[in-house]
C-alpha cells in the first residue's frame, strides 16, 4: 500500500511537469518553448516545494518500506557468537510453541546427535586458499564439544524466554589465520513438540568482516552452495526442501526432530557431563581453546608431549 | 583483412538483451566455426578440481557462419595447389557436442580430457572464375555444392597445476596435446569425382597439435563476485598433405556475479586471434566472371608453403552466461556468444552461437 501511494506520487509528480510543458507549447509549439516551461516550472518556488515534499515522503516511505529491522532480543552475545530471539519472516505464517521448555541435557543430547556429510563441489565456485579447509570425512559429528555445550545451554534459555512469534537464532565464528573464519549459523524453534533446527551456514569459510556482519546480522542467511549434508539423529528427519524456492532463495538446511518421542537415555546430571559442564568455559571456539593450550604450555604447566596429546584431541573432536 | 563487421544494430540487442536479463537476475570452454568453435571460458572448468573429484561437463554448442561470399582461394590437396579467387564461400553451421573431464589427481594436479563429436554442413560455389566444360551451365558463377561431415574431432588432454598466489587468488597453468583423431580426409563428391574436401572444413587437422593455457582468477567479493582472466595458445604442426592450421591465441576475461549460491551469472569477453593457414602447394589464379571468363592461370608452379589468404581472422566476443546448480552435484548452464568485432579474411563470419550443458561432480577417490 506504502509502495503504492508512492508510485501515485511520482505519477502526480510527472504528470504536473508534463501538464508544464503542455500549457507552454500551446504558445510555440517549439521544443525551446518547451524548456523554457521546464526551467520556469522548475524554479516556481511553490512547485519546487511541492515536488521536494513529495519525493522525499515517497522515497523515505519506499525505501524505510523496504528497509524493515527485524525485532530481536540478544539472550547471550561475545565477540564471536551469539544466541538471540527474533521475529523471523515466518512468523506470521506460524505460531511456535513458545515459550517451550526444553532442558540442556535434551538439547545437548539432540544437537550431538548430528552428524555431517560431505556434498559434493559446486560448479559455481572456485576454491580459493582461504576456502582450502580439510573435508569432514563422512558421518562426522556436526558439533563439537565445545559448541554443543554452547548451544544446547543458550538456546534452551532462548527457548524458554521465546514468545510464539519468535525464533531462537545462533551464530559461532571461528577465527582462523589471516583474517579468515569459519562461520557456522542458523536457527531453531518448537512447533508441536518438535524442535526445528535450521543450519544456513556450516563451517563457511569467509575471509575480511563482509560475510561476518551479513550472517550477524542474518543468520539464516545461507552465503554459499553448502559443503555438506546435515543428517539428524534418531526420531529426526529432513525437511525437503522445494526445489525451485530453493532455487532461487537458498533455503537452510531444516531438520525436524520429536524429542518428546525420543527415548531418554540414562539419568546424567548436568555436572557430570562434559559437555554441559560450565565450570570449565563450554562456547570457547577451537582457536581460542587452542590458543589457551599454547599459552599453558608456553607457561610450563605442561610437556610437550601432553601439549601435542590434547591438542590431537582438540582437532580429532572438532 | 577484407571484411569488417562492427556492432550492428541487430547485434546490438542480441548485446543488450543478455544485459538486461543479468541485471534482472546472476563460469569458462573452448569450442572455434569453416572451422570455427565457441571459446569462452565456461564455469570453473579451466580451475583444477580437489583431489580424487571428477568434473564431468557434457555441452551442446550450436555455431553459425555466413561470409559476404566474396572469392576466396581454394585449396586442393590431390593436385596441391592453391587456385586464388576459384571459391565463394556461403554458410557453414557446425554443431557440436563436447565432453570435457577434469579429474584432480592432487589438490594441485588435475588432467583434462576433451572429446568432441560435430557434424558440419557447408554450402559453397566452386569453379568460380573457371571456364565451364561441355556438361556445365554458368557463366563463370561456379557451381553450388554442398557438404556434410559428421565426425569425432582432436581429442585433446591436458595437464594443469593450480597455485594459490593469495587467499582470494588463484593461478592455473595447464599444458597439453591435441591427437589427430578426428576425420580429416573427409570427400565430397565434385563433377562425379570424390575429392577431399578443404582442411577448414573437416572435423580433424591431421596431425597434432600443442597447448598452452593460463588462467588466473580473482575473488572480488567473497563468494559473491568473481573476476577471471585466461589465455590460450594452441599450434599444430602440419598434416601430411602439406597443410598447415595458423597458431590460436584466445585471451578471455570477464566476471562471475553468484546471486544466490544456486545461480550465478557471467559476463565475459572473448577475443581470438587466428594467424593465417598455410599450405605447401603451387598457386593459380582462376579467371574473371562473364567478358572476362578466361580459365585458370598458374602464378607459380613450384612448391612452395604459402599463407592461404582468406584463413586467419581476428574475433571479438561478448559472453553471458548463466548457470544454474539444479540439485547439489550437477549444474546447467547457458551462453551465448555474440560478435562484437570480426576481422575475416573473406572468409565465414561467426554468428551468434549458443552453448549449453550439463556438470556433474563425482567423487570417485585417489588414483592409489
Amino acid at each position: 500500500m506504502v509502495r503504492l501511494r508512492s508510485i501515485e506520487a511520482f505519477i502526480w509528480l510527472f504528470s504536473s511537469i508534463k501538464c508544464a510543458l503542455i500549457n507552454e507549447d500551446k504558445k510555440s509549439q517549439r521544443l525551446w518553448s518547451s524548456i523554457n516551461g521546464f526551467i520556469d516550472m522548475i524554479i516556481s518556488p511553490s512547485t519546487c516545494c511541492v515536488a521536494i515534499v513529495v519525493f522525499t515522503l515517497s522515497t523515505g516511505l519506499t525505501l524505510g518500506c523496504v528497509a524493515t529491522a527485524p525485532v530481536s532480543r540478544m539472550v547471550f552475545e561475545d565477540q564471536q557468537q551469539f544466541v538471540r530471539l527474533e521475529v523471523t519472516a515466518r512468523a506470521n505464517q506460524l505460531n511456535h510453541s513458545h515459550p517451550a521448555t526444553v532442558s540442556e541435557n535434551t538439547l545437548a543430547r539432540l544437537i550431538r546427535s548430528f552428524t555431517v556429510n560431505p556434498r559434493p563441489a559446486s560448479s559455481l565456485e572456485n576454491t580459493f586458499a582461504y576456502m582450502d579447509v580439510p573435508r569432514l570425512p563422512e558421518s562426522s559429528p556436526a558439533f563439537s564439544p565445545a559448541v554443543i555445550a554452547f548451544l544446547s545451554q543458550h538456546l534452551s534459555h532462548a527457548l524458554q524466554r521465546a514468545t510464539p512469534l519468535e525464533e531462537a537464532l545462533f551464530f559461532i565464528e571461528d577465527p582462523q589465520p589471516q583474517d579468515t573464519a569459519l562461520l557456522t549459523s542458523g536457527g531453531c524453534y518448537i512447533q508441536e513438540g518438535r524442535l526445528h533446527f535450521q543450519l544456513a551456514n556450516y563451517r563457511h569459510p569467509t575471509i575480511g568482516k563482509t560475510e561476518i556482519t551479513q550472517t550477524r546480522a542474518d543468520p539464516l542467511k545461507v552465503l554459499s552452495h553448502p559443503r555438506y549434508n546435515l543428517i539428524p539423529g534418531p526420531n529426526g528427519t529432513v525437511q525437503p526442501r522445494p526445489m525451485w524456492e530453493n532455487l532461487i532463495t537458498a533455503l537452510p538446511q531444516h531438520v525436524i526432530i520429536d524429542y518428546e518421542h525420543t527415548p531418554q537415555p540414562k539419568v546424567q546430571n548436568s555436572a557430570e557431563d562434559p559437555l554441559v559442564n560450565h565450570a570449565q568455559p563450554a562456547h570457547k571456539t577451537l582457536a581460542e581453546q587452542l590458543r589457551e593450550l599454547q599459552q599453558a604450555k608456553n607457561d610450563g604447566l605442561m610437556t610437550e608431549d601432553e601439549y601435542q596429546n590434547l591438542r590431537t584431541k582438540l582437532l580429532d573432536a572438532y | 583483412m577484407k571484411h569488417r563487421q562492427l556492432l550492428s544494430q541487430k547485434n546490438f540487442h542480441l548485446f543488450v538483451i543478455p544485459m538486461v536479463v543479468l541485471a534482472l537476475f546472476h563460469a569458462p570452454a573452448h569450442a572455434s566455426c569453416g572451422s570455427a568453435s565457441c571459446f569462452l571460458n565456461v564455469g570453473n572448468q579451466p580451475s583444477i578440481q580437489p583431489n580424487g573429484t571428477l568434473r564431468a561437463d557434457f555441452n551442446y554448442s550450436y555455431i553459425p557462419q555466413t561470409g559476404p561470399q566474396q572469392r576466396v582461394a581454394a585449396v586442393n590437396l590431390k593436385d596441391k595447389e592453391q587456385i586464388l579467387d576459384e571459391h565463394k564461400e556461403i554458410s557453414t553451421i557446425t554443431n557440436q557436442l563436447q565432453l570435457n573431464l577434469n579429474y584432480g589427481v592432487t589438490d594441485n594436479f588435475t588432467l583434462q580430457l576433451t572429446v568432441p563429436v560435430l557434424w558440419r554442413e557447408h554450402e559453397h560455389r566452386v569453379e568460380v572464375g573457371i571456364e565451364p566444360n561441355e556438361n556445365e551451365h554458368h557463366d563463370g558463377e561456379g557451381s553450388f555444392e554442398n557438404f556434410d561431415t559428421s565426425s569425432i574431432g582432436d581429442i585433446r588432454l591436458m595437464a594443469k597445476y593450480g597455485f594459490l598466489p593469495s587467499l582470494r587468488s588463484m593461478v592455473v597453468v595447464g599444458a597439453g596435446v591435441e591427437f589427430p583423431t578426428g576425420q580429416y580426409q573427409a570427400q565430397t563428391s565434385s563433377h562425379g569425382t570424390d575429392v577431399i574436401e578443404e582442411p577448414t572444413l573437416q572435423a580433424g587437422r591431421g596431425d597434432y597439435g600443442v597447448v598452452g593455457h593460463v588462467y588466473q582468477a580473482y575473488e572480488l567479493i567473497p563468494h559473491t563476485l568473481n573476476q577471471f582472466f585466461s589465455y590460450t595458445y594452441r599450434h599444430t604442426f602440419q598434416n601430411k598433405y602439406g597443410y598447415q592450421f595458423g597458431d590460436t591465441h584466445i585471451v578471455s576475461g570477464g566476471l562471475i556475479y553468484n546471486v544466490t549460491p544456486h545461480i550465478a551469472f557471467s559476463g565475459q569477453l572473448n577475443y581470438m586471434y587466428n594467424v593465417h593457414d598455410t599450405y605447401r602447394s603451387t598457386l593459380s589464379q582462376a579467371g574473371g566472371i562473364g567478358a572476362g571468363l578466361s580459365g585458370e592461370t598458374e602464378i607459380d608452379g613450384n612448391l612452395q608453403t604459402r599463407a592461404v589468404n582468406n584463413t586467419g581472422s581476428t574475433n571479438l566476443m561478448f559472453t553471458p552466461g548463466i548457470t544454474l546448480n539444479v540439485t547439489d552435484s550437477t549444474s546447467w548452464y547457458f551462453y551465448s556468444q555474440v560478435p562484437l568485432v570480426q576481422d575475416f579474411n573473406g572468409g565465414l563470419e561467426q554468428g551468434v552461437s549458443f552453448l549449453t550443458g550439463f556438470v556433474k561432480f563425482f567423487n570417485v577417490g585417489t588414483l592409489s
